[in-house]
């Protein structure tokens, strides 16, 4: 199954791959971010996370990673 | 077609109409703060005179416990002045309709606004629900294009599963509304809106109870506010359309002593007809509350969320629960690198490590998971840096029912206490660097409410103490005590009365006193640390209540009373009597006390009626669904 196949706010606005012991979730086609994808990002990465796998977000605009760096999730949302 | 509604005991109370809100008066506001303040002068001569000259030195053990009661209950008074100092209702805007009316874009597309509502249940009768579900299906909207969905987050499990179980899921479907559910029911109602917020995407959210029906207005009245990007939340007043009626007291008689004589029934009934009684015999009406304290604290933006009822932006209450999570995340790791790993120097894989573990660990919970969940997550949404706005809206926009009998209004305040005093104990609101002061005090206020059984006993034992021992707290009941006493009391009389115009309080005031044993026993459990749980309010009354419990006490202060008041009857007589002016005193004193201590007595052995209910058209609910015929409903014991 698709990696953001479950979810409500990311669907179909981000794409994901599957890379050895990564998830990447591309963010190009997303300039805005709020606070329940926010929760929702959070919720996958730990989900990943319990199963040993990363999640590393490519591709974020300035403006999603002033959103992130604002929350103070720099360390749990990996910016690559 | 629309399925028929099941008949309840609250269909006889719904031709009633909620009441209006007290018409703003900027001069009876003055008067109010004018009264207000020479009330807490006359308050500080009393205390300064009590403290310095009135302490009887050879009853110290008697005194003093007295007096400490006595300025615990001042500070009282001054902050229920404080919170009513001035009214600033938010303006009324028209509703929204796009996006870009309650966020600035940011470079996205505008696009017509997206509302949930969610119903919370767990245990109610599915029938029940359905009049919620219904109602909240008729809300309309000015804008076509605003997606209204409307969500039953069921804590019960109630989708088929369980055939012993009623049918939740089949219920919502049929009356065209979404359902969720979840596989437990971690952190009770706030973990059940966390399930429900993770699976919707409405823009705004509003929460109602099993049993919360709001009207159609609803969302017309309540969602011009989110024009302004600040406000957070909107509460509108918990209106109660069951309380208790009041009856007649002549035929209160006849019932209760069974008059079958049908000419001492009839005097009986013509002569005592004006007497009424039994109005709002538990003291459910909530109306001071919203129409009064909670709408006052707009002035301080200090109105905190009251659940049912209220209307939610939904990226305030995510934003505050994204910043909690990463805030418990960093205390988390702190706690566990001073604990396991004091006085070392931590490797960056370690860390990394205590990371992951403590991430995996923590939860983003929109609501605190808490008792008190309302009160608790409000405080914080007002400490949070966004300097978040709160609105008391003061029109009534939905009806819910009230506890119906002693037991169960016993238990939801003792929930609303024990919460309160949780919060107290682990989140005092002075250590939050994010209210302001008038919040600060706002929620003290309401923290030491909860506080006050601990004078309202001193003062409830003072008079029967007297009786047995004639031991005197003051030096004398001499012209001194009344010269300072009575000018506070009466001031203070005024003033509550100015402030709370146009709301009859004298019931609140008996469950105030009355109510002392269930908050002294929340205090009790605060103080051992015990853990506040969850119970769910009962929708309908319960049979098999044991009362005797919630007023035992208050039998035995009345029996000692009279008892007390007899033998110093008899002391009079036989010219034995220490002190005439004493013993009127507190004569007076212990029957007040008994009087606003009856009010429980009376609801514990409070038998409504039987009558047989038609379902007429007054009884049918507003939006004109089908009632079934005829039906005779008892909610007598």
């Amino acid at each position: 199954m698709e990696f953001l196949e479950s979810t409500i706010h990311l669907k179909g606005r981000a794409v994901s791959y599957h890379e050895g012991d990564v998830h990447f979730v591309d963010m190009t086609n997303i300039q805005f971010i709020n606070s329940s994808d926010i929760a929702e990002l959070i919720t996958l990465v730990k989900g990943s996370l319990s199963q040993g796998i990363e999640v590393k977000l490519l591709n974020v605009c300035d403006n999603v990673k002033k959103f992130i760096e604002k929350l103070e999730l720099e360390n749990i949302l990996t910016c690559v | 077609m629309q399925k028929p509604l099941k008949p309840f005991y609250f269909n006889k109370f719904e031709h009633r109409k909620p009441y209006s809100p007290i018409e703003d008066s900027p001069g009876r506001t003055l008067i109010f703060q004018l009264c207000g303040i020479v009330t807490i002068l006359l308050g500080c001569a009393y205390l300064h005179w009590r403290w310095l000259h009135s302490l009887n030195e050879n009853a110290i053990w008697f005194a003093l416990p007295l007096v400490v009661a006595e300025t615990g209950s001042f500070i009282g008074t001054v902050l229920i002045i404080f919170n009513m100092w001035s009214n600033k209702d938010p303006e009324k805007l028209p509703p929204v309709h796009y996006l870009s009316d309650i966020e600035p874009l940011l470079g996205r597309d505008d696009r017509p606004l997206k509302i949930d509502v969610h119903i919370a249940t767990y245990n109610e009768d599915v029938e029940l629900v359905r009049y919620s579900i219904r109602d909240a299906m008729h809300m309309t909207y000015p804008y076509p294009d605003v997606e209204i969905k409307v969500y039953v987050l069921d804590d019960g499990r109630r989708d088929g599963r369980d055939p012993s179980k009623q049918n939740m899921k089949e219920v919502a479907l049929e009356e065209g509304a979404n359902y969720i559910t979840r596989e437990n029911n971690e952190g009770y109602k706030a973990g059940n809106l966390k399930n429900g917020l993770e699976q919707t995407s409405g823009d705004i959210f509003v929460i109602l109870d099993a049993d919360t029906r709001p009207f159609p207005q609803f969302l017309e009245n309540t969602l011009g506010y989110f024009r302004n990007p600040k406000v957070a939340w909107v509460q509108t007043p918990q209106w109660f359309y069951d309380i208790t009626e009041a009856i007649p007291l002549g035929k209160v008689v006849v019932q209760r002593f069974k008059i079958k004589n049908k000419r001492i029934a009839g005097f009986l009934n013509r002569f005592l007809k004006h007497i009424k009684t039994g109005e709002d015999i538990f003291g459910n009406d909530p109306r001071l509350f919203y129409d009064v304290i909670l709408r006052r604290r707009n002035y301080y933006n200090a109105a905190f969320c009251c659940g049912a009822g209220s209307v939610h932006r939904r990226e305030a209450v995510m934003q505050k629960a994204v910043k909690d999570f990463v805030k418990e995340l960093q205390e988390d790791v702190t706690t566990q690198i001073e604990d396991k790993h004091p006085r070392q120097s931590i490797s960056a894989q370690l860390l990394k490590k205590l990371r992951i573990l403590s991430f995996l660990k923590q939860e983003i919970k929109p609501f605190k998971f808490h008792a008190s969940e309302d009160i608790y997550t409000s405080m914080m949404m007002h400490n949070d840096s966004e300097g978040w706005i709160s609105i008391q809206h003061a029109g009534v926009e939905c009806k819910m029912l009230s506890p119906q009998d002693l037991d169960t209004c016993v238990k939801q305040r003792t929930r609303y206490a024990s919460g309160s005093l949780d919060i107290a104990f682990k989140d005092n609101p002075f250590a939050k660097k994010g209210l302001s002061w008038g919040q600060k005090i706002c929620y003290f206020n309401t923290i030491w409410s909860y506080f006050a059984p601990l004078w309202i006993i001193v003062f409830l034992a003072s008079p029967v103490i007297y009786f047995f021992s004639h031991a005197l707290p003051v030096k004398a009941y001499s012209f001194d005590f009344f010269k300072f006493f009575l000018p506070f009391q009466i001031m203070n009389t005024i003033t509550i009365t100015l402030g709370t115009w146009g709301i009859a309080t004298g019931r609140g005031e008996q469950y105030y006193i009355s109510g002392f044993w269930l908050m002294f026993r929340s205090i009790i459990s605060a103080v051992r640390g015990e853990k506040v749980t969850f119970n769910v309010t009962p929708k309908e009354k319960q049979m098999l209540s044991n009362n005797f419990q919630h007023i035992w006490p208050h039998l035995t202060l009345i029996v000692l009373t009279g008892i007390g008041i007899a033998y110093n009857i008899i002391l009079v007589i036989l010219n034995r009597h220490p002190s005439l002016s004493g013993l009127f005193a507190n004569c007076c004193w212990a029957l007040a006390n008994v009087y606003q201590l009856s009010v429980m007595i009376r609801a514990a052995n409070w038998v409504e009626e039987e009558e047989e209910i038609t379902a007429s058209p007054a009884a049918t609910p507003q939006f004109g669904t089908d009632m079934i015929g005829e039906v005779v409903l008892s909610t007598g014991t």
